[in-house]
This record gives C-alpha cells, structure tokens and sequence, in this order.
C-alpha cells in the first residue's frame, strides 16, 4: 500500500507506467528467454540439413588433417632416423659407407635375415658390415645386383667378436635361438675371473677381421655362471630393433673387394 | 592350350606371387606372440586338397623354392618339405570324405607342426642348438596355428584358383 500510494503521489502516467514495467518485467524476461530458446530450438530445426551437411564437411575437414599430422609424424620421424644414420656416417670419415632400405623380411619365424635395396650394383659385398645409428646390425650374407641378404646379429648363424670396454674383456657374442625372440644375444668365452656386470656395454673388437672395432653391439643385461664356476656367459640387450630396422648403412669393407 | 587354361596358370602365379611378396613384407606387420603364418604352406595344402592332380606337386614346388629364395638358408629344404606336402594332401585327396575350409584348417595346422619340427631338427639340433620346449612352445605350435587359422582366408582363395581341376562334386563349399 505505501509504494501504491508513493507511485500515485507523483505524475501519473509516468508512474502508471512504471508500476506496469515493475510488475511485468521480470515475467516478460523469463518469457522472452523461453522465447528465445524456442526459437532458437525451432531455427535450429529449420537449419539442421545446412547443419549435417556442415558437420560432415567439417568431419572431413578434419580426417584431411588428421591424415596430414600423421604423415608429417611419419616424414618427422624418418628424418630423424636419416639425420641420425648421416650423422653416423660422418663421424666414420674412415669408412665408405652407403645408405639402404630394407625391403623384406625372411619369410619363416626360425632365422633373422632381411634383405635390402642395394647390391652389386653399389659395389656391396658378402661380409660386408651392416649398422644404423644404433649399433650393428650384422653382415652381408648374399649379394644381388640390385639386392642383399643381411644376417642379423640375433641369428644363429652369427658369430661376432666382443669387446667389454670397461673391464678390456674379450669376448664372442653368438646369435641364440632363445634369446633371439627378444632382440638379445649370447656373450660367451668369458673368462671366469672376470668382472662381467650388468649395464657394461658390449662393442665389436675388430678380431677376426669381419667387422670394425668399436662398434656398439648392446649392454649386458645379465651376467649368468654355471653351476660349478667355471665359465660364465651373459645375455646381451642389442642396441638396435631388429622389429623395426627400416634404413641402415652398409660398411663397405676393404678387405672384401675383389682383387 | 586353350586360352582359358593359359589364364588360368596366369592367374595362379599372380597368386603365387602376392602371396609371396605378402609374406616377406606386411605379413610381419601382423605377428602374433612373435609368430607370422606361413601362408604359402597354407596355400599348397589348400591347393593340393582341392586339386588333387599332379599340377598341385607342381604348385608345391614352386612354393618352396620361393621360401627358399627368399629365405635365409641354402635352396632345398622347403622345395622337399612343400613337395612332399603337396604329394601327401594328393594321395589324401581321394580318401577325404568331406574337403572344406576347416578340414585344410586342421592339415595346415599339423603339416606345419611336422615341417617346422623337420627344419628345427636340420637348422638347430644337428648344430648344437637343442631348446626343444622354447621352439615347440614359442614358434612351432603358435605358427602352427596362426597358419592353420589364416587357412580360412586361403581356402576359398585357392578354391577360386584351383576349382575347375578339382574332380566334380568333391569340394564343398565350406
């Protein structure tokens, strides 16, 4: 009653008014946002062929990108694996070396042999060496014109000569069929009084004149002793996946050139 | 030679050949607990079982000297075994009462065991690598099979291939 009667108290119209908006304004908001959200509802149902024509451009739009971003990742990665193999090749002035692909695989699940891209036809000959940026990979086997089979180091027709550098341990690692399926292989003809532990790293010697000394071969990650003492051997963690080698160079050895 | 016949032996190489590029490229995309399939074994049972003939021996050694070829070890040994593979699944051929899918299943399966044991014992036990229970329960009986189990996507392959050389009414369906 007392605003009633202030309303009155003043112009008239003008308070008329204002007494209507008082009262109707909140409920004219609260219908004008229902409104509002039902017209908005009912444009949107008006429009929702423009709409699931621009989701499925948009969709598009970004399985294309989606595309993109995976073979940019895909070039990304293989330009590092390059840089890295190139990077190897220059801190091997000594060596002649030439990059290849590898193109197959062995077709049966018993030996660890791929062939690659390049053969006579790069001057690339059997017992030459094989590594990535890794380490070694292992040697040439057989040699094509324009193809060569390359024996890994987990095969078990592979033999190389160890060198432990932290304790000047000469050693033979051996490719070994149970060890093989985890990319690992066999270190062995280790002296008894050494002192073989587990993280030493494991490099070619460069006896017996097939591959380069020097070349990491993996760490050792396990140092195993027979039950009488007498001789011990370990299991070496090869530097490279053998599952994933796609490029690596090959060491095209002196001593291998026909005379 | 008619023109059919000469399409048809076109056809089985082009077979061949893309069973063998698959198995020395992408099939070692798809290893399962460190194994792949052999799938040209797969293939040769397949085709022996359903042809029957001596094109199958044929079939069989052409196989074989391509996992020789393109295997790691000397030419021989898998053009013998993919032979007398295809000279086994023949002199069966007429004693099966039923050739379908998953009877080739079940002779991939135990051929691969028995071709797998054989070049286990000529690679590995005369060379002084004797771990009998890693290859039997880590390669032989898992290739063994996955090759078996691929079979069902060979079969109606090689049935395609080979089904005009098969004696009427001998090869169901599944």
């Amino acid at each position: 009653m007392g605003i009633s009667f202030a309303l009155v108290g003043g112009n008239s119209s003008l308070t008329g008014t204002n007494f209507a908006e008082v009262i109707t304004s909140p409920v004219q908001g609260f219908f004008t946002s229902i409104g509002n959200g039902v017209g908005g509802f009912f444009e949107f149902i008006g429009q929702a062929g423009n709409y699931k024509e621009e989701n499925k451009v948009l969709r598009d739009e970004v399985d294309a990108k989606e595309q993109t971003i995976r073979e940019l990742e895909s070039y990304q990665q293989e330009n590092q694996r390059l840089r890295a193999l190139l990077e190897l090749k220059e801190s091997y002035p000594q060596y002649d070396m030439v990059g290849c692909e590898v193109i197959a695989k062995e077709p049966g699940n018993w030996f660890h042999v791929f062939t690659i891209d390049k053969g006579k036809n790069y001057n690339i000959k059997k017992d030459d060496v094989v590594v990535t940026h890794k380490g070694l990979v292992g040697r040439v086997s057989q040699v094509g014109e324009n193809w060569a089979k390359v024996v890994s180091l987990i095969d078990t027709e592979s033999s190389v000569g160890a060198l432990l550098p932290r304790t000047q341990d000469i050693a033979i690692v051996d490719g070994d069929l149970a060890l093989s399926g985890n990319g690992q292989c066999r270190l062995s003809a280790v002296s008894n009084t050494s002192a073989l532990a587990a993280g030493d790293e494991v490099e070619t010697s460069g006896l017996g004149g097939v591959y380069p000394k020097g070349l990491l071969i993996g760490t050792i990650k396990e140092v195993i002793n027979d039950a009488v003492g007498y001789s011990s051997y370990a299991i070496v963690d090869t530097a490279v996946d053998f599952e994933h080698v796609r490029e690596v160079l090959v060491i095209r050895m002196p001593q291998n050139e026909i005379p | 030679m008619q023109t059919k016949q000469v399409m048809r032996y076109v056809l089985t190489g082009v077979v061949v050949f893309l069973l063998a590029l698959f198995q020395t490229t992408l099939i070692h995309s798809f290893k399962l607990f460190g194994v792949i399939p052999n799938l040209l074994l797969s293939s040769v049972v397949c085709y022996s079982l359903i042809c029957g003939e001596n094109k199958a021996m044929v079939f069989g050694i052409a196989c074989g000297l391509i996992l020789d070829f393109y295997g790691a070890r000397a030419v021989g040994i898998n053009t013998l075994l993919c032979m007398l593979t295809a000279l086994g699944c023949i002199l069966l051929h007429d004693g099966l009462f039923s050739n379908n899918a998953f009877v080739a299943m079940l002779f991939v399966a135990v051929i691969s065991v028995i071709y797998d044991l054989i070049i286990f014992f000529f690679y590995f036990v005369l060379w002084g690598q004797t771990d009998v229970l890693y290859a039997l329960f880590r390669i032989i009986l898992p290739g063994a099979i996955y090759s078996g189990l691929v079979t069902i996507f060979i079969y109606p392959l090689m049935r395609a291939v080979a089904l005009e050389w098969a004696a009427p009414g001998h090869v169901k369906r599944w």
